[in-house]
């Protein structure tokens, strides 16, 4: 039987389905970026000193946002985030500070995909070095570079609608990891005595991590899908 | 500090461009319940109604005549079960029934973003349970690309709700009994 057949066949009985056809919208990139960090670093005058600090991130965005892939530029906002990270630094010579961060991210989207839901837990964390500039006494700015390790877990449920012997539904769980090199910049503006805010500017160089068979890793703890990113914190000096 | 703190944020808020622009089309294989085609080639089916095990649904008997090329025969389009590995159908007539069982193994995977998880059936075979002897299975792929449409139908065969192009057909051919 031929395929235009068996087609005519189909489209002219009476219990068949919704049609297959998804839709989605592509994007603009935002241009702004290299302009207002060159706008920021030129506002930087000053210097400061301390023995180093604690914090908590209260804030971020990695630049471009997450896309369900790398063909769909429609990003996804999440139903769901959770992200919460500790920061610290402490000084090892008069020129550089060891820091550390540790955090943890909780992401949900319902109908990530036309007919999965997504769940996304994981813990990350960054060592590394970061040198202390010569600024005044209200601003420090600290470049430096870090290991940053992830290890998280996807968890979705797929419906696959059946209107005459009922849905199937069906999990999928996965463990990944990544691994990457993050250079980055640290500005922190003292508020009070001891209290400081803090911007870190990062690229976030992917040097490996798990390449999963089934959908695309939509997610990376503490980093999102894009190499660049933007952190606020609020430090305790000491 | 304002400074910083506008900075700051107008970074965040660069950040979260989004877009707009036009929607893209893509052909998916079956996210739900497959069809099948139950064709029979040599004799008029006379069965009233039809229905499935697993299913509180029925079908009418009534089989639509084909003829394409060197094809003829009667055909008619029903679902297919995904919760099973088995699917089974009895066509009552009037004072008898058919029955036709077959199983398959369910290949179910994520196929792309657009289209999300589908599922498509492998090594259809009929089980003692049927009545037919003489069947044959034949998969017509769907190819989960933008697929062209057959000559002579038009987009008032082809309403919202109905089957799509992408799907896979599983063609069930009845011959002489």
């Amino acid at each position: 039987m031929n395929r235009q057949v068996l087609h005519q066949i189909a489209v002219s009985n009476d219990h068949l389905k919704n049609g297959n056809m998804a839709t989605t919208t592509p994007p603009f990139k935002s241009i702004l970026l290299p302009f207002v960090i060159m706008f920021c670093s030129m506002t930087l005058t000053s210097q400061e000193h301390s023995n180093g600090y604690i914090g908590i991130r209260l804030a971020g965005n990695d630049f471009s946002g997450t896309t369900r892939h790398d063909l769909d530029d429609t990003e996804i906002k999440f139903d769901k985030r959770t992200n919460i990270e500790i920061l610290g630094a402490r000084r090892i010579s008069q020129g550089l500070l060891i820091r550390v961060s540790v955090g943890y991210t909780q992401v949900e989207e319902k109908r990530l995909y036309v007919n999965y839901d997504y769940r996304h837990s994981g813990v990350y964390t960054r060592i590394g070095i970061v040198a202390d500039s010569e600024l005044d006494t209200r601003f420090a700015l600290h470049p430096g570079l870090a290991l940053y390790y992830a290890k998280f877990a996807e968890r979705g449920t797929y419906t696959l609608t059946g209107q005459s012997f009922g849905d199937l539904t069906g999990q999928v769980r996965r463990g990944l990891h990544a691994f990457s090199l993050e250079p980055h910049l640290d500005l922190r503006l003292r508020l009070m005595q001891r209290l400081a805010l803090q911007t870190s500017f990062k690229y976030n160089w992917l040097l490996t991590r798990s390449k999963p068979d089934s959908h695309p890793v939509i997610h990376i703890p503490g980093r999102g899908m894009k190499d660049v990113g933007l952190d606020l914190s609020l430090v305790y000096q000491f | 500090m304002i400074m910083f703190i506008c900075t700051f944020f107008t970074l965040l808020i660069a950040g979260d461009f989004s877009s707009c622009g036009g929607a893209r089309t893509v052909a998916c294989e079956d996210r739900d319940e497959p069809t099948s085609v139950v064709h029979f080639t040599n004799k008029t089916p006379d069965y009233w109604r039809v229905l499935a095990v697993g299913s509180d649904k029925s079908w009418s008997g009534h089989f639509d005549h084909v003829e394409s090329g060197t094809y003829t025969g009667w055909a008619k389009a029903l679902p297919v079960s995904i919760v099973a590995d088995t699917t089974t159908y009895i066509f009552e007539r009037a004072g008898s029934a058919d029955t036709l069982s077959f199983t398959y193994v369910r290949d179910i995977r994520f196929e792309s973003p657009d289209c999300g998880f589908t599922v498509t059936l492998q090594e259809l075979r009929l089980t003692e349970a049927s009545t037919f002897r003489d069947v044959e299975f034949t998969v017509h792929t769907g190819t989960g690309r933008a697929p062209s449409r057959p000559e002579g139908l038009t987009t008032a065969h082809l309403p919202a709700a109905s089957f799509h192009l992408g799907n896979n057909i599983y063609q069930i051919t009845i011959g002489d009994e």
